[in-house]
């Protein structure tokens, strides 16, 4: 599976057991039809029943558009029953603020996890 | 009396704009607190954003600290009745909440049911939830001008 690279964001994609999934940079698309949920629809067939990290933790800016993309990604990893845990960065203000209510969402999905950790220093 | 700063950009239209929009806020905001530089920008990001979205190509936008107050304007035109409507409605319904942070989660619980389609409908609520800004406008005969403003203290 390829690596996303567009604009200031890169989504790396790590072959481990669990997949990683790393979120780096900026997403600010103003159309995530065009790039970014396509690529998440492709993520989603090539992992399907596998176990996956979404590692947000350095992700430095998000719009609302992609938080609409953020909320794809688990629907549709949860029904390819992607095993999944998402990790934001609790230490950032707003990545707390825009993640946290994800966990109680997350316990609407089987297979999402969503947890809040400190950046390592 | 509070410091004065103003940085006034004039748009043309085009998305990339909002990425330098981003880099510059993020460099005239640098001395400040981190928490208010990244609420700031993505709260300056999402009013432009919807004004692309909803309104006319030309855009202006400013921002001012002035008494102890942050206050983001974006102004633009020819957005579409039905729009405009929608926008007055969701900016009431934000600014009669008493818990913004419910409103989000709401919006949330919506989007799961068809993420993929209709409009997101998150960047107000982001504006109130996450970046603590007060979200106010005055329309002008076709012109309508979005505030956000927050305290500094």
């Amino acid at each position: 599976m390829e690596n996303l690279k567009s604009d200031d964001l890169e989504i790396a994609v790590a072959l481990e057991d669990p997949i990683r999934i790393s979120w780096i940079g900026e997403s600010g698309f103003t159309d995530p039809g065009a790039v970014l949920d396509p690529y998440i629809a492709r993520l989603g067939d090539a992992f399907c029943g596998r176990n996956a990290i979404v590692d947000f933790m350095d992700l430095n800016y998000m719009n609302s558009s992609t938080v609409r993309s953020i909320i794809y990604l688990c629907k549709l990893f949860n029904e390819k029953s992607i095993q999944t845990t998402i990790i934001y960065n609790k230490s950032l203000n707003w990545q707390a603020v825009s993640f946290r209510p994800l966990e109680s969402l997350g316990q609407l999905f089987e297979y999402i996890n969503v947890e809040g950790k400190e950046a390592s220093a | 009396m509070g410091d004065r700063v103003t940085i006034v950009y004039e748009f043309a239209s085009v998305q990339d704009k909002l990425k330098e929009l981003r880099k510059k806020l993020q460099h005239q905001l640098r001395d400040k607190d981190p928490e208010l530089v990244d609420a700031t920008v993505m709260s300056a990001a999402e009013l432009v954003e919807n004004a692309i979205k909803y309104g006319s190509s030309e855009i202006s936008f400013n921002l001012a600290i002035e008494n102890d107050l942050l206050t983001i304007g974006v102004a633009n035109r020819s957005m579409d009745q039905g729009d405009l409507d929608s926008f007055k409605a969701h900016v009431a319904k934000i600014r009669q909440s008493e818990d913004v942070g419910e409103l989000y989660t709401q919006r949330l619980m919506e989007l799961i049911e068809d993420p993929l389609r209709g409009p997101t409908q998150l960047g107000l609520i982001r504006i109130a939830h996450e970046g603590k800004f007060e979200l106010d406008y005055r329309q002008e005969d076709d012109l309508i001008r979005v505030t956000a403003t927050r305290s500094l203290n």
